[in-house]
Order: C-alpha cells, then structure tokens, then sequence
C-alpha cells in the first residue's frame, strides 16, 4: 500500500516539476520500457513457479496417450475422470487423506492451545521468572538432541506407531510461539486492565479478550501448523509401522519415490515393467494440494501480515 | 550539603522500597498465579521432548541395547568409540565437505534471490499485477518437498520434459537425476523457486516502511529508477539484509534435509550427502547403528549452536537487539 502511495507521489512531483518530457511522457503513457521489462520477468518467474502445478493438473486428467506424446506441457486432449475415480475406489489415498485431516485437525488445536498459553505468559513483563522462561524456551532453539534421541525418547514414551506420537511431541514450534506473543503483545493493555478490574482471570483475559483480539495472528499461525502438519512426512515414516494409519503426505511419498526409482531404471535401459501411473500420481498430488489451496486464498492476507509483524519486531 | 537527617531519611527510603520491592515481588507472584499454572503444560512439553531428547544425547558414549534403553544401557568401551569411528568413516567427511559446499550455493544464489524479487515487486506500479504475482510466488512455500521432488523429477528425469524437448530436437536424452554435474544448479534452482517468493515477504515489509520522502529527494536529484534502488532503497532495507544474512550463516549446517532427501539418489550421493542425509542413513538406514548417528548429531548440534550463537552476537552488536530477543 505504502509503495504505491510513495509512487503517486513521486509522480505528482514531477508532474509539478514538469522535468523533462520523458517523465511526463511517461506519466500520461503509464508504463515505461522499464515497467514492462521488469512485469515480463516477473511474470515469467510467476509462471516458473506455477507451470509443474499446470502440468500435474492436466497430467491428473489425461490417458496414457496423452502423457507419452506431450513434450513441454500434458495436454489432456482425451479428457479423463478415470485416475480420480481409481482414488476413489481403491480408497487407501481416500482412508489417507482423512488421517491427514484427522490428524492435522487434531494437532492445530493441541498446538494452538498450547502455542497460546506459552505466548501469553510472555507477554507478561512483570512477572517473576519471566526472563527464565524466556530463556528456557530460547535453548531449544539453538541446541537440540537431534533426531534419534527424539526418536527413542519417543519410542520410550509409547508413541512409536500411533497416531498420537504424531500429534502431543511436536505441540509447540518455538518460532511460531514468538510470533504469536508479538500479535498478543500487540493488544493494548488499558483493554487487559480493565478486563482484570472486572474480575477476570487470567485465563478469560487470553481465550476471551486477546484470542478474539488476536484473529489476524492466530489465523496465520493456525496456517502454519496445519500445513505443517499437512506437508510432514518425515516423523509419520521413521514412527509408523503400519500401513493403515499412514497420512497422505507418506504415502504420496512412498508412490513418488517408486516413480523415481522406476525413472532411473529406465535411465540405465533396465525396462522396469512400465505400468502408466502418471494420471494416478497427478491425481494424487492434486488431491493432497487441494485443502492448502483452497485455505490459501482467505489467510493469504492475514500470513502476509504475520510475517511482516514477526519481521519489523525481529 | 547533606545533614544528618538528610542521610537518615535516604537510608530509611532505601530500606523502605526494599521492603516495597520484596512485598512487590510477592503481589507479582501472587498476581501471575494463573499464568503460572498456564505455562505447566508448555513447560512440560518443553522439558519431555526438547530437554530430554538433549539427554538423550549421551546416548553416544553407550553401547545401546534397545531393551534398557538409553539410561540402562551400559558406557561404551572405550567411551568415545562412536567418535572415534565417526571421525575415521570416509562418508562422514564427505557429507561435511557436501554440506558446507551446498550451504555455500544457497548462500550466494538462494540468498539474494528473494532480496532481488522484493526490490523488482515493489516498482510493479499496476497493483493487481503485483498482487497476482505476489499471490502465485508465495505459494511453493506451502508445498512440501515430496511434491517438489517428483516435480524435479518430472522435469529432469529421464522421462522428463527437458529430455522430452532434446528427444524433440534430435538430441539424446540423459539422465540429469544420476549426473553430479547437474545435481547442484537442478537443487538451487528450484530451491529459488520454492522459497524465493516466501522469503521476500520479509523484504517487502521492509522496503514499505522506506520514508516517501527520500524517495522525493532522491527524484530531485535526478535519479533514475536504478539508481534509486541502489542508493535509497539498498540502505534502507539493509539492516535486514545484514540479520537475515547472519541467520543463514548461523544456519550452514542444515543444508536442506527434506529438498537433498526427496531428489538425491545412490548415484548423486558423492555431491548431494549432506549430514542430516548421513545422520538418518547411518540411523535408519540397513544395520542402523544409533550410538554413531546421535554422535554425527551432537557434532552437528555443537558446531550449529557456536555458528548461531556468534550471529546472534553478531546482530546484537550491529543492531542492539540480538536476533531471538524479546523486545522490551
């Protein structure tokens, strides 16, 4: 916003100015040689990024056929429904993606509700121990046990093949926690004040006052956790065993990794029993990008914002 | 001049706000009750799967045997022998040399990428331009590498189109996913085009908060649209430029697990083996041998803690407020 306001004005200015013909010129054409340099390679760099996107879509809705003879760009010329309609009926990409939502579901809340309670006690300015805590949770984050202690400690606690090991060890990212006490640091304190002289508790002050005050922050950091949580495949491999309780984001995993494999067997000229999985693949990936993409567009504001707040206070 | 009474009434005062700062420190206590009830449950999850995970971390000076766990098993004999057969394993320093060469690219190239995107996004002057692109490069960053790694694949691999467009042109296809040559510019690459646009987020607020007025002045003096931002906005937003800098260095042990594990393969593994690739191979992998990979990353976790702490100090010099501080 500011930008463009900083723009406006510098071409009042020169308007005023009148400073050379160019500049006015300019001003009545719009766009300079400049302009349209820098939006076309933008835009190409915008494209770069959306173009694999493009192609897993229309590979998710093409046949066999139409895969082997694209070159640059799947074209779905014999439009199909069939690969997601194979999802469907087959059903383990199905029972994974509501695992996902399950457990993605699950552990936004827990982390929300704890992420919540650390980042209001370091709102706290006054309280006693405050700067201990603060150091406390700042160790973590420049040392760590590192990923096999984590694992057995883990294991210990019974949490090895259950869903529940996916959820209660990872309840807290200490970044995201920070980030939310600047939100929650941000409500003014005559607000706060006049809450506790009617009574209330510190809890009613967080869940009733600051988190409803707060709605930007929590949305943008509730965002984070879920794709998180979403996009996590690591912790789900090393600690489940069975295939039932796999989320979608492993087993898409496991599906692409047999591709690559399967594509540098091709490579050495070893015919690796080609079976057309692309359509299914595609349709796999699409169905696993669909919740962030449909989530996306309504936070994008609000994450835009969070990350400038965490920026300007760091 | 002080009399005597003057002095008497200064002690008295002293005396009297340390019993007001003692009786302060109870009200406080008792005030923040709630708060301190609230953060039991933070303060547990810190300590079971942080703080004890650290402990865990002795784990490499033990013979580990799986049925009495961490804390039961015996000391190694000799105790630093998982050390001693890190340090003497030819793939560990491989995975160092690796890990230090690809921090080193994404220093140069996927460092000043976002910088670049920010500083050329922000003199976009049409707005819904601006913020279709803004709306489009943000989004990879919500797109976890395993999707990546088969979008690379997709690209580059033998099937790919890369190779579909040198089949096209009359050229032999190569298998780009299992050269060493091509392993480092396909990992920067698209390394930038999943968070180049999720990291100038950061510069984009920066460059907003850049004062009109030097923008102004800068105008009158004739300077071009270059120029400008060489000489207003550069300096403005250089401050952030400095920390963010900072914070990657401070970072150069992690290289990149989840892009390195979801594209490497057996035949790129003498470039693309980086520690936290070694630590879970050395794990997880066949014969998984835990004591040696919590050894490779309790050295990872000493050098990256030194690494962090000297660019905090760094930043708290430059900036007067280190990187993880709070602000009041």
């Amino acid at each position: 916003m500011q930008s463009i306001n900083t723009k406006s004005a510098r071409s009042v200015h020169l308007g005023q100015k009148g400073t050379g013909k160019r500049n006015t010129r300019r001003k009545r054409r719009g766009l300079g040689t400049f302009d349209i340099v820098n939006m076309f390679l933008l835009g190409v760099f915008a494209l770069l990024c959306l173009y694999p996107f493009i192609n897993i879509l229309f590979t998710s809705f093409s046949t066999e056929v139409d895969y082997y003879q694209s070159t640059f760009l799947v074209i779905p010329r014999h439009f199909t429904f069939e690969a997601y309609r194979y999802i469907f009926l087959e059903g383990g990409i199905l029972h994974a993606f509501f695992i996902s939502v399950g457990v993605s579901a699950g552990s936004v809340i827990y982390s929300m509700i704890l992420t919540s309670l650390g980042a209001y006690a370091l709102t706290k300015r006054d309280m006693p121990g405050k700067n201990i805590l603060f150091t406390f949770i700042l160790i973590t984050m420049f040392f760590g046990g590192g990923v096999i202690p984590f694992f057995l400690v883990l294991k210990d606690l019974g949490m090895y093949n259950s869903l529940l090991g996916l959820v209660i060890p990872f309840g807290i990212d200490t970044y995201n926690m920070i980030l939310m006490r600047n939100f929650y640091a941000n409500v003014p304190g005559e607000v706060i004040e006049s809450a506790k002289l009617d009574g209330a508790n510190d809890f009613v002050i967080l869940f009733r006052l600051i988190m409803p005050l707060s709605l930007a922050g929590i949305a943008t950091i509730a965002l984070f956790y879920f794709v998180g949580k979403w996009n996590e495949w690591y912790w789900p491999m090393l600690l489940l065993k069975d295939e039932e309780l796999y989320p979608l984001s492993l087993k898409l995993r496991n599906i692409l990794s047999d591709m690559q494999a399967a594509d540098y067997y091709t490579s050495i000229g070893v015919d690796s029993e080609k079976l057309y999985s692309h359509g299914q693949d595609s349709a796999s990936i699409i169905v696993s990008i669909l919740p962030i993409l449909c989530i996306y567009p309504f936070v994008q504001k609000y994450f835009v914002k969070g990350v400038m707040l965490g920026a300007v206070k760091s | 001049m002080k009399t005597f009474s003057d002095v008497k009434t200064e002690a008295e005062a002293a005396e009297e706000k340390k019993r007001q700062k003692h009786k302060n420190f109870r009200r406080r206590l008792i005030e923040h009750k709630f708060v301190y009830l609230m953060i039991i449950p933070v303060v547990l999850s810190y300590l079971i799967f942080s703080y004890y995970p650290m402990y865990g971390l002795v784990l490499s000076l033990k013979k580990f045997r799986p049925s009495q766990g961490i804390i039961g098993s015996d000391w190694a004999n000799p105790l630093f022998v998982h050390f001693q057969s890190v340090f003497s394993a030819p793939y560990f320093w491989r995975s160092i040399k690796n890990t230090l060469v690809i921090s080193g690219l994404k220093i140069c190239f996927c460092f000043p990428a976002p910088i670049l995107l920010a500083l050329f996004m922000n003199e976009v002057r049409l707005s819904g331009y601006k913020k279709g692109i803004q709306t489009i490069v943000y989004l990879p960053n919500f797109i976890s590498w395993v999707i990546f790694g088969s979008i690379v694949y997709d690209i580059f691999g033998y099937e790919g189109i890369v190779n579909n467009l040198l089949d096209a042109m009359g050229f032999s296809r190569k298998a780009f996913m299992s050269d060493t040559g091509w392993y480092y510019p396909i990992l920067i690459g698209f390394t930038i085009l999943k968070d180049a646009g999720w990291g100038s987020i950061i510069y984009m607020a920066a460059i907003s908060a850049v004062s009109p007025n030097l923008y102004e002045a800068a105008t009158i003096d004739g300077c071009g649209r270059f120029r400008m931002m060489r000489s207003v906005t550069i300096p403005c937003i250089s401050g952030i430029i400095t920390i963010q800098f900072l914070l990657s260095i401070g970072n150069i042990m992690n290289a990149g697990f989840d892009a390195i594990f979801n594209t490497y393969n057996v035949q790129v593994y003498d470039v693309a083996d980086i520690l936290d690739t070694y630590i879970y191979r050395t794990g997880f992998g066949d014969g998984g041998n835990f004591e040696m990979a919590t050894a490779i990353g309790l050295f990872k976790s000493v050098i990256n803690f030194a690494l962090l702490l000297s660019a905090n100090f760094i930043v708290k010099k430059i900036n007067g407020v280190g990187i993880y501080e709070l602000d009041d």
